[in-house]
């Protein structure tokens, strides 16, 4: 090879040299060119799955990926707090065994409608157990994305989101939308400007309109109310707020009660407003007012309204003058005590319906209580109220009382009073009416009496007999008399002790007095108790002096009957070393008016402890046979009226005898009282009278006398 | 036009003439980059074109015999740097099948700017396959090339006829069919 061949050589292998590291340092830019273009491509992948992450994350919901072959789901989550993800894979057995049992069979249909290709996609909510061993509300959703060559669904990806707090709150709105539309109470929904959104089933019902029909309505076209007051309301200044709810001519009075509510998912406040029903509170309010006022039984005003009316009336018509009559029923105990309350109550409304239709429309009536009535009715001229007094009268006697039937005659005693004559104020006008409706009681009922003064004396005299007379028995001030009882031949063989009082201020005054006014005024039981305590004591007194006589005590019926009469009695025998036996008790037929059984249990104790018992005044009550059939009286004391009548009437002569054969039948010694004459001796003589009491032996005298008086007389014998 | 076509064509020259022979045609084609090719670099298609009529005029070969030979080498050189392109495929038909569709796919996945002729596939049978050519270049030659390099790979003997479709939308049509080894 010549030099220019060589020459020529090393040229081409020169130029094949550069070519080749050209060649390199291209193909090493390209490269570095090419991983730079990687390296971005990467970065901006990267950046782009971070922000779909963020998105993901932001969403709270986790990415899965279930490949169908294997059933293996690929689970990708994104922390809430620390932003991290987690992946995990986990077999679709095993995630179903995280299903709760109530969803299960769902999600399976659910699962095998989409590889089924029924459905095509997966949206579901399942409860999910979560690993703090609780379960937890998921939605999952998802898609198939890809399939094999028969187009089996190889591949679903989708996304699972925890909705346990918006299930929640659903199911909380579910049951405020259910509270809300079952409360029987009516209910509405408002917009915070009080715009009505939504009202109940009750609210509708009670309205009678439709539900939808209210809508947008202010709430003020149906509640009566100010805005500052539903304001008020609502920021709890006022818990409640009574108002009117008035629709077409429908008016109920309603509570309000507003409670705000604010929608966290809807962001907007609202106002419930919830109606109570008022009506039936109103209703017994009324009722009420009217049990506060009025008489139940026979529906006219009480006592309180009527001395309400008649005060307004003075107070706002102070001229006018009016009558008030005091009208109270005569013989009504009678009718109370044999034919029982009932009949009583159903009497007194038919009297009250009577007052109604006998007296004018400007009149007003009341019951004032018990068997008393109050009238006031104005007049000019005294002969209107006058005319409207003997009107009552009449009416009494001419109605046909159902009572009547059996033998009742039912009439009223009234006393008028007269405004402003008899007094200016109600109690004043009141209490004269009473006192002269009692003065014409006094003088023979079925009458009316005017008020006059010298009525208030009477009355204040009484009051004052009632406090001398507690005073007395207090101090044992009342002195005691007694009477023989005499047998055939004349001789004592007992006595009755009759109580005897001198008052300080009024001087002597008779039992005819003072007896019922003790009655009346609850101080029968300490006039027994004295009695039995003279009587013992004279017993005693008749013992050391060698005389064992029976002395007899007047006792009330309702005393008598009292549980521990029978105790008290014994411990003053016992006190005075009595025997019992010396100590008779007179009682009268009205011991069996109100509870015969009782009565018969105690007396028949009595008896058995030792103490007589007789029966007063047999024959001027009922005279009942039933009663001394019940109980052994050991004496029956027959009443003086027959021995009156006998002498010129062959029945009651006729019935007297009867009597004395009937307690000779029964084992009751009979005794006569009121034995005045020689001729009245020798009546009883003839039909078998064996035993007297009456002037005719011997009057009531204090006690010494009556002692050095039997004792005279035993000398004599 | 893809680097490796120029490297190969290059070494062509190297491996069937001489280095010098190589080095002459480079030197005469006054090319941009002094005949500087990377397999992996992508260069102008008229300094192929350059460098192909040389080496025709040169070895006094014309040009469709010249690149139908190209191709055969090139199919070889391809095959060296991805040897999968066989292995993936069951046979020759099924990767002509999945030409477009899939090895085009890829090449662009690599090189996102290469001009890549377009194959649709005509009429199929057992035996034989048309392939409706189209590209700008006209290569067919070289895919006549390409398809006998690829026929021995797979050690399947086919025969290539290439025939003008003026009338059509593309612009040849190369039909494909096997023959008996």
């Amino acid at each position: 090879m010549n030099i220019s061949d060589t020459q020529a050589t090393t040229e081409a292998l020169t130029r094949r040299a550069d070519r080749e590291r050209k060649a390199r340092k291209a193909a090493e830019k390209l490269l570095v060119d090419k991983s730079r273009e990687v390296y971005q491509a990467h970065e901006n992948t990267k950046a782009a799955r971070d922000l779909l992450e963020m998105a993901i994350w932001a969403s709270g919901e986790s990415i899965w990926d279930w490949r169908t072959g294997n059933n293996t789901s690929y689970y990708r989550f994104i922390d809430n707090k620390s932003k991290q993800t987690s992946e995990s894979h986990i077999h679709l057995d095993k995630f179903l065994s995280n299903v709760h049992a109530d969803d299960l069979s769902f999600f399976k249909a659910h699962i095998a409608d989409l590889l089924a290709k029924r459905i095509h996609a997966i949206d579901c909510a399942v409860k999910l157990l979560w690993k703090n061993g609780h379960y937890r509300w998921q939605r999952l959703k998802g898609r198939p994305i890809e399939y094999d060559e028969q187009g089996k669904v190889v591949r679903v990806v989708g996304t699972m989101l925890d909705i346990e707090s918006s299930v929640k709150t659903e199911e909380s709105y579910k049951l405020m939308s259910y509270v809300f539309s079952q409360a029987h109470e009516p209910m509405m929904i408002l917009s915070s400007h009080f715009d009505i959104l939504e009202v109940n089933g009750a609210f509708a019902r009670r309205l009678r309109a439709r539900k939808s029909g209210f809508k947008g309505w202010p709430v003020s076209a149906l509640l009566k109310f100010e805005n500052d007051e539903l304001r008020a309301l609502l920021v709890k200044q006022q818990d409640y707020q009574e108002s009117l709810l008035e629709y077409d001519d429908i008016s109920i009075p309603v509570e309000v009660t507003l409670n705000e509510f604010s929608s966290v998912e809807r962001g907007k406040s609202y106002i419930v407003c919830m109606l109570k029903d008022l009506t039936e509170r109103k209703l017994s309010q009324n009722q009420l007012h009217k049990l506060a006022h009025y008489d139940s039984l026979t529906e006219l005003l009480n006592r309180n309204a009527l001395q309400n009316a008649v005060s307004k009336k003075i107070q706002h018509l102070p001229k006018q003058c009016f009558a008030v009559l005091f009208i109270d029923l005569d013989g009504f105990k009678d009718v109370n005590d044999s034919m029982g309350h009932e009949a009583g109550d159903k009497l007194l409304k038919s009297i009250s319906e009577l007052l109604v239709s006998c007296t004018q429309d400007t009149s007003t009536i009341a019951r004032w209580g018990g068997d008393e009535f109050v009238a006031v009715c104005d007049f000019t001229h005294a002969a209107e109220w006058q005319a409207q007094a003997k009107k009552i009268l009449d009416a009494f006697t001419h109605s046909d009382l159902a009572i009547k039937e059996h033998g009742f005659n039912v009439s009223c005693s009234i006393g008028v009073s007269l405004y402003p004559d008899h007094g200016n104020t109600v109690d004043d006008i009141v209490r004269n009416a009473d006192l002269a409706m009692y003065e014409a009681k006094l003088t023979g009922k079925n009458r009316w009496i005017e008020y006059h003064r010298s009525l208030t004396d009477d009355a204040i005299r009484r009051i004052e007999l009632v406090n001398e007379l507690g005073s007395a028995l207090e101090h044992d001030q009342i002195a005691f008399h007694a009477q023989g009882k005499h047998d055939k031949t004349g001789r004592i063989v007992g006595a009755e002790l009759l109580a005897r009082w001198h008052s300080p201020n009024y001087g002597k005054i008779g039992p005819d007095e003072f007896i019922p006014l003790m009655e009346q005024h609850g101080l029968a039981n300490k006039m027994g108790f004295a009695a039995i305590r003279a009587g013992a004591h004279f017993i005693s007194q008749l013992q050391h002096q060698g005389h064992a006589l029976r002395i007899s005590v007047n006792i009330s019926s309702t005393q008598i009957i009292q549980d521990d009469f029978l105790s008290e009695a014994k411990e003053i025998c016992d006190a005075h070393n009595t025997l019992y036996d010396l100590l008779e008790f007179e009682v009268t037929e009205s011991v069996f008016v109100d509870n015969p059984e009782h009565a018969k249990t105690q007396l028949k104790a009595i008896q058995q402890a030792g103490f007589k018992i007789s029966l007063d005044d047999f024959g001027t009550g009922y005279s009942s046979l039933s009663y001394i059939r019940e109980i052994d009286f050991d004496t029956v004391k027959v009443d003086r009226s027959f021995l009156r009548d006998s002498q010129s009437d062959e029945k009651a002569k006729h019935i007297l005898s009867v009597i004395a054969f009937m307690c000779e039948g029964l084992n009751s010694l009979a005794l006569i009282e009121g034995v005045e004459t020689a001729q009245d001796l020798a009546l009883l003589h003839s039909i078998g009278y064996e035993n007297f009491q009456g002037f005719y032996f011997s009057r009531p005298q204090p006690l010494q006398d009556f002692i050095e008086q039997m004792e005279a007389g035993e000398t004599l014998n | 036009m893809l680097g490796l076509v120029f490297t190969s064509l290059i070494e062509m020259m190297e491996e069937k003439f001489s280095y010098d022979f190589a080095d002459e045609v480079l030197e005469e084609a006054k090319l941009k980059n002094d005949g500087a090719y990377t397999a992996v670099g992508y260069y102008d298609f008229n300094e192929l074109v350059k460098i192909a009529s040389l080496v025709s005029t040169k070895t006094n070969t014309p040009m469709p015999a010249l690149l139908t030979a190209f191709g055969e080498y090139l199919m070889d050189d391809i095959a060296d740097g991805h040897p999968h392109i066989v292995k993936d495929y069951a046979s020759l038909f099924d990767m002509l099948t999945r030409l477009d569709a899939e090895i085009h796919v890829r090449v662009r996945q690599l090189y996102e700017n290469a001009n890549l002729p377009h194959f649709s596939i005509g009429e199929k049978t057992d035996t034989t396959i048309e392939l409706q050519y189209s590209s700008e270049r006209r290569l067919e030659h070289l895919a006549h090339g390409l398809l006998n390099g690829a026929s021995t790979l797979f050690n399947e003997p086919i025969e290539v006829e290439i025939i003008e479709t003026p009338e059509e939308d593309y612009d040849v049509l190369i039909k494909v069919t096997k023959v008996a080894p």
